[in-house]
């Protein structure tokens, strides 16, 4: 809106000027004449006016160019209408002064033109730098508010954080304690025929060859018990996954015992799935007698090297 | 005798007054030469070169030259204008950029006033999940 009305206001102000450089007097040497300047004068003075209404400046430029304009243009107006031959209701027509005095009612005149648009100019700038100031105020607001938002919003995310660590804790708590409750049911089973122990990898459960008949790869349905006991703790204890590793001593050829101990350590793992321990949680390998734990110079280091381990790998 | 040295004190007392009035005037003319050519260096300086600069400097010439075959009043007329026209190139230089900083303003509480909507729809939707 201000903009149209801003190009009304400089549309009236060229219009003005190209009409008075447009309609000169015959009289003249050069520039308009002066019933034609003096015209011009009345619509400068009334452009002036509607913009300090419309814009109603408050800085002091803008003020001091608008007073500056009108004040010259008074003199402006003044200083033809004492040095020009009026005729009644014709306006103007005739310079009647010295020489050079026509030259300096166009500088006048000039001078007036310039100065209106330069008032007009500083009173539009005046106002937009008002608009701007309005606009910072409106950002300032703007921003305020939206660091309200992200600070509930960011709240929100903390609780939200707070209720997942206290679930995790919780989480953790609970597999600490099923871990030491499988490690404290592991130690009672320790007998002859199941032995554990930890290393790096975990907690292996050692289970002695007597679980199987001699040379067999099938368990001994006797013993199967205690294994099944082991199946019910891993069952319940999730947390881990389980390696079942077949282990022989070196009597008999590399190739048999690895054989032997590849089905033995294949045998136990599906009998612990069987009793409800989750496949994809068990895996086997045979070693032959790759890995012993003792001599196999002696029969009670063979014997203790013919065995399956059950590695127990807690979950990261 | 009063009256003998009166009339020999007259002589450089009306000198002096003279010469006074003549500084003076030459003093007050030159404030609008120098406001003219404070403009045209400070127009230089930022380099604004305009319609308005260029007519102001043709202005700023033809002073000189008006001023030199002591067409005095002439001279300080065209001064004058050129004053007023590097005013008005200055003015609309500055009004540009008032322009262009209420534009950019504009657009960023623009850019903000969206922003802001969207987070807002956002911590409506987190608050609503919350309840749930």
């Amino acid at each position: 809106m201000k903009n149209i009305y801003r190009i009304f206001l400089l549309t009236v102000l060229s219009s003005a000027l190209t009409a008075a450089f447009a309609q000169r007097d015959t009289s003249s040497q050069s520039g308009p004449g002066p019933e034609t300047m003096r015209k011009s004068l009345v619509n400068f003075r009334s452009a002036l006016k509607t913009a300090y209404q419309k814009y109603s400046p408050r800085d002091l430029h803008s003020i001091n160019a608008y007073m500056t304009a009108l004040a010259r243009i008074d003199v402006a107006h003044r200083f033809l209408l004492e040095n020009f031959n009026q005729n009644e209701g014709r306006g103007i027509i005739k310079y009647i002064g010295a020489n050079g005095v026509e030259n300096q009612a166009h500088d006048m005149f000039e001078a007036c033109s310039l100065l209106t648009e330069t008032a007009l100019v500083q009173m539009e700038r005046n106002e937009l730098d008002g608009k701007l100031l309005e606009a910072t105020r409106r950002s300032d607001t703007l921003h305020n508010e939206l660091n309200k938002v992200y600070e509930s919003i960011a709240e929100i995310e903390r609780g939200r954080a707070s209720d997942l660590k206290s679930k995790l804790d919780e989480e953790s708590a609970k597999n600490r304690e099923l871990r030491e409750d499988a490690e404290r049911r592991f130690k009672e089973l320790q007998s002859e025929l199941i032995k554990v122990r930890k290393d790096a990898r975990g907690t292996i459960i050692s289970v002695s060859d007597l679980l199987f008949a001699f040379d067999k790869a099938d368990l001994v349905s006797d013993l199967k018990t205690a294994l099944a006991k082991i199946a019910g703790i891993l069952s319940v204890y999730k947390n881990c996954t389980i390696v079942v590793e077949g282990h022989t001593d070196n009597v008999g050829t590399a190739k048999y015992n690895q054989n032997l101990s590849t089905r033995r350590a294949s045998n136990v793992k599906d009998f612990l799935t069987a009793q409800g321990v989750a496949a994809d949680r068990l895996s086997s390998v045979g070693y032959g007698f790759t890995k012993p734990v003792a001599t196999n110079s002696t029969e009670e280091g063979r014997q203790k090297n013919r065995r399956v381990d059950l590695v127990v790998i807690d979950k990261k | 005798m009063k009256k003998q040295i009166a009339l020999k004190l007259a002589a450089p007392a009306a000198l002096c007054l003279l010469l006074f009035c003549v500084s003076s005037y030459r003093t007050l003319s030159q404030t609008a030469d120098t406001e003219a050519g404070t403009l045209k260096s400070y127009c230089e300086q930022i380099n604004l070169q305009t319609p308005e600069t260029i007519k102001a400097d043709s202005l700023l010439t033809r002073a000189d030259i008006l001023l030199r075959e002591r067409r005095n009043d002439e001279g300080y007329s065209k001064t004058d204008l050129a004053v007023f026209y590097y005013r008005l190139a200055l003015s609309k230089k500055e009004l540009a950029q008032s322009q262009k900083r209420h534009e950019e303003m504009q657009k960023r509480l623009s850019e903000d006033q969206s922003r802001l909507t969207a987070y807002k729809q956002m911590l409506k939707e987190m608050k609503e999940k919350e309840a749930q």
